[in-house]
C-alpha cells in the first residue's frame, strides 16, 4: 500500500485517493463505515485530478 | 649486535632494552607546528614517534610529510602507511619518498573503512592488503627491487612493522593471525591498547608457544584513562576493545578532579606488570590529544631514560 | 545474477516528459527475478506515466513490451520494426541490456529505468546481497567457497582486518565480516591451517582496471 501511496505521490497524485482495509464478508457494517470514511476522504480532495484532465481533453476535441 | 637497517628503534630492541614510541596526529591543515610542538614535548621519552596516517578515514595532514617534519628536527618518526588510499605505486613511490629522507621505520595497516570519515563518498584502493605491504617492503628493502622486478637505486632501509589486536575476532585465528604477519615480515608489532592484562597474557603465552616472539618484537599498547566517561565509552563504544568492568568502576570510583591522575596510575601500574611477561620486547603509549602526559607515564613506569645506542 | 532496483520514477519522469511516444521496454530475465524489470514492473511504470502525462493535461502514448532478454541480438530485433513509432525508450533492462539496445538503435534515446547494483543472490524474496565483483581471476578455491573481494569491504587478501566485531564488518553490524564466514567455512572443511598460507598479490589487469573486458572463444565462434 505504502509503495502503491508513494507512486503516486511521484507522478502528482494525492496518496489518500488509495487505501486498503480488511474485513470478512459478514461485517456488513463495519464495510459501510469503511465506505463513508473513504467518501469523506475524496470528498475532500476533491474530483480525481486525471477525471479532470480527461473532461478537458474531451472539450478540446469538441471546440475543434 | 645484528640490525638491518639505522634504525634506533631497532637498535633499541636489538640491544635487549625495553623499546618506548607514541604517536603523534597530524592537523587538519598544513600548519607543521602542530605536530613539532607534540614531537617535543615526548622527544626524549620515546625511541621513535609513530605519524598516524589519516586516521578513522579524516583527511589530515599526510603521515609522509609530517614524518620528514620531525625527521628535519633530528627525531626518529614511524611511518604509519594504510593500503586504503593508496595503490602499489603509490606505496612504493611514497616509501621511497620517505627513505629519500631516511625514514626508517614504517607500520603498514589496512586502514579504517572511508566511510567512517570526511570522505563517506569516495572511492577506497586496496590495491595491496596490510600484509602484503610488509612483503613489500621487505622485497624492496632485502632485494633492492620494486615488486615489477625491476633494481632499486638506494633502496629503502626500513624497519618494518604492523598492529596487531589481541582481543580483535575471530577467536579462533588469534595467534595465527600473528604468525602470518610474521611470516610476511613483520619485524616489530604494537598492539592494540591493553586493559585486559589477563586476557592479554594468556594471549602472548599463546604467541611465546608458538615461538613468535622470537620472530618479532611485541610491544604492548596503552592509553591513560583520561576521565571515567572516557573508560565507559571507549568500553561500550569502540570495537576491538576489551575493558574489564573492574577497571572502569576504579576510575567511576575515584573523585573527578582525580580521575587524570587515576587513569595514569593505571597506565602505569600495567606496564610494570607487563615489563615482566616473556616475549613484551616495550610499550607504545597513545596518549590521544594528551601528549603532554607521556614523559610522566614514561617515568614513572622506570622507563627513562631511554638508552644511548 | 546481476541485481537491480528500480529508478525513482520522478527521475524517469524528468529523462522523458518531453517524449510524445514512449516504449517501456522489460527483460524476462535477472531483472524480473529481482522484480526491478519485469513485465509486471514494467506495467506498473507505464500506468504511473500514463496518469503522470494525463494529469498534466497531456497525452503522450505509453507502450509496455517486454523481451526475453536485451543483452542478445536475436531479441532485440524482435523489435526492430517498431522502433520508429517512438521517440524514447526507457529500458528496465540491467546497464547491460540498456547499452546493447542504444548500440543496435543509435536514433531513439534509450533511458535506464532501474539502477544496476551488483551480481548477487536471491537470499529471500526481497533481500538480494552482492556475492562477486567478476574480478576475471577466480580465488574461491583458496578462500573455501567465499570471496573476499565481494564480501570483504576492503577487499582483503589475508584478513580480517581489526575492525571484525562478533563476526560483523566494522561497517555495519549486520554485515557478515567476510573473513570470519571464510575461516568458518576452513575450519568446517578441517582446512583452517590453510589461513596461514600468505595470499599473493592480486593481479587486478583482469579486473575493472585493466580496461573494458572481453571474453574471446575461438572454438565456437563461426
Amino acid at each position: 500500500m505504502e509503495h502503491v501511496q508513494s507512486i503516486l505521490q511521484s507522478i502528482g497524485l494525492e496518496p489518500e485517493r488509495v487505501g486498503m482495509y480488511n474485513l470478512s464478508s459478514g461485517e456488513g457494517p463495519k464495510f459501510a463505515q469503511y465506505a463513508r470514511e473513504m467518501d469523506s476522504i475524496i470528498r475532500g480532495l476533491g474530483p480525481n485530478p486525471l477525471k479532470k484532465a480527461q473532461v478537458k481533453k474531451v472539450q478540446r476535441e469538441e471546440a475543434t | 649486535m645484528n640490525v638491518k637497517t639505522p634504525s634506533r628503534l631497532e637498535k633499541v630492541l636489538a640491544g635487549g632494552h625495553m623499546a618506548v614510541t607514541s604517536e603523534c596526529g597530524p592537523p587538519r591543515g598544513s600548519d607543521a607546528e602542530v605536530i613539532k610542538k607534540k614531537a617535543e614535548m615526548i622527544k626524549d621519552y620515546v625511541d621513535a614517534i609513530n605519524i598516524t596516517d589519516n586516521q578513522t578515514s579524516v583527511t589530515r595532514l599526510c603521515s609522509l610529510a609530517s614524518c620528514i617534519q620531525i625527521k628535519l628536527m633530528g627525531l626518529e618518526p614511524i611511518l604509519q602507511m594504510v593500503t586504503r588510499d593508496r595503490n602499489r605505486i603509490a606505496l612504493q613511490s611514497d616509501i621511497l619518498g620517505a627513505a629519500s629522507f631516511d625514514i626508517f621505520n614504517i607500520l603498514c595497516l589496512s586502514g579504517d573503512h572511508q566511510s567512517f570519515g570526511d570522505c563517506a563518498q569516495g572511492q577506497n584502493v586496496h590495491d595491496l592488503d596490510s600484509i602484503q605491504l610488509i612483503q613489500t617492503v621487505r622485497l624492496m628493502r632485502d632485494e633492492g627491487k620494486f615488486l615489477g622486478g625491476d633494481e632499486i637505486k638506494r633502496p629503502p632501509q626500513m624497519f618494518v612493522g604492523c598492529a596487531a589486536n589481541p582481543f580483535a575476532d575471530p577467536f579462533e585465528i588469534r595467534a595465527a593471525r600473528l604468525a602470518k604477519k610474521a611470516a610476511a615480515g613483520a619485524e616489530f608489532i604494537q598492539t592494540q591498547c591493553i586493559f585486559n592484562l589477563d586476557k592479554f597474557e594468556r594471549w602472548m603465552k599463546e604467541i611465546c608457544d608458538r615461538g613468535l616472539h622470537e620472530k618479532t618484537a611485541i610491544l604492548a599498547g596503552i592509553t591513560p584513562f583520561k576521565s571515567a566517561g572516557m573508560a565507559k565509552f571507549m568500553q561500550k563504544r569502540v570495537p576491538g576493545m576489551d575493558i574489564p568492568d573492574d577497571v572502569v568502576k576504579r576510575m567511576s570510583n575515584t573523585p573527578k578532579e582525580k580521575q587524570p591522575e587515576e587513569g595514569i596510575k593505571i597506565a602505569v601500574e600495567s606496564i610494570q606488570r607487563l615489563k615482566e611477561v616473556e616475549g613484551i620486547r616495550g610499550f607504545h603509549v597513545m596518549a590521544i590529544e594528551w601528549e603532554e602526559k607521556v614523559p610522566e607515564i614514561v617515568e614513572q613506569s622506570g622507563l627513562y631514560p631511554r638508552p644511548q645506542v | 545474477m546481476i541485481v537491480a532496483d528500480k529508478k525513482p520514477i520522478d527521475e524517469i519522469i524528468e529523462y522523458v516528459k518531453d517524449k510524445d511516444r514512449i516504449l517501456v521496454l522489460g527483460c524476462n530475465e535477472c531483472v524480473t527475478v529481482c522484480e526491478a524489470g519485469g513485465k509486471k514492473e514494467v506495467g506498473i511504470l507505464a500506468s504511473a506515466l500514463r496518469m503522470y502525462f494525463m494529469n498534466q493535461g497531456q497525452e503522450h502514448r505509453v507502450d509496455e513490451r517486454t523481451l526475453e532478454r536485451q543483452c542478445d541480438h536475436e531479441y532485440l530485433e524482435e523489435i526492430r520494426d517498431i522502433v520508429d513509432q517512438y521517440d524514447a525508450i526507457v529500458s528496465l533492462a540491467c546497464g547491460v541490456g540498456v547499452q546493447f539496445t542504444a548500440e543496435k538503435y543509435q536514433s531513439t534515446p534509450i533511458y535506464p529505468g532501474v539502477n544496476t547494483c551488483f551480481l548477487g543472490v536471491t537470499e529471500e524474496r526481497g533481500l538480494w546481497t552482492e556475492r562477486c565483483q567478476a574480478c576475471g581471476t577466480c580465488i574461491l578455491a583458496e578462500t573455501a567457497g567465499i570471496c573476499p573481494i565481494s564480501r570483504c569491504a576492503k577487499r582483503l587478501m589475508n584478513g580480517p582486518c581489526g575492525g571484525s566485531t562478533q563476526g560483523k564488518c566494522e561497517l555495519n553490524p549486520e554485515l557478515p565480516c567476510a573473513w570470519q564466514l571464510i575461516i568458518d567455512r576452513l575450519q568446517a572443511l578441517n582446512r583452517l591451517d590453510d589461513y596461514e598460507k600468505l595470499m599473493p598479490i592480486k593481479d587486478w589487469s583482469t579486473d575493472r582496471a585493466g580496461g573494458p573486458r572481453k571474453v574471446v572463444r575461438e572454438d565456437v565462434q563461426s
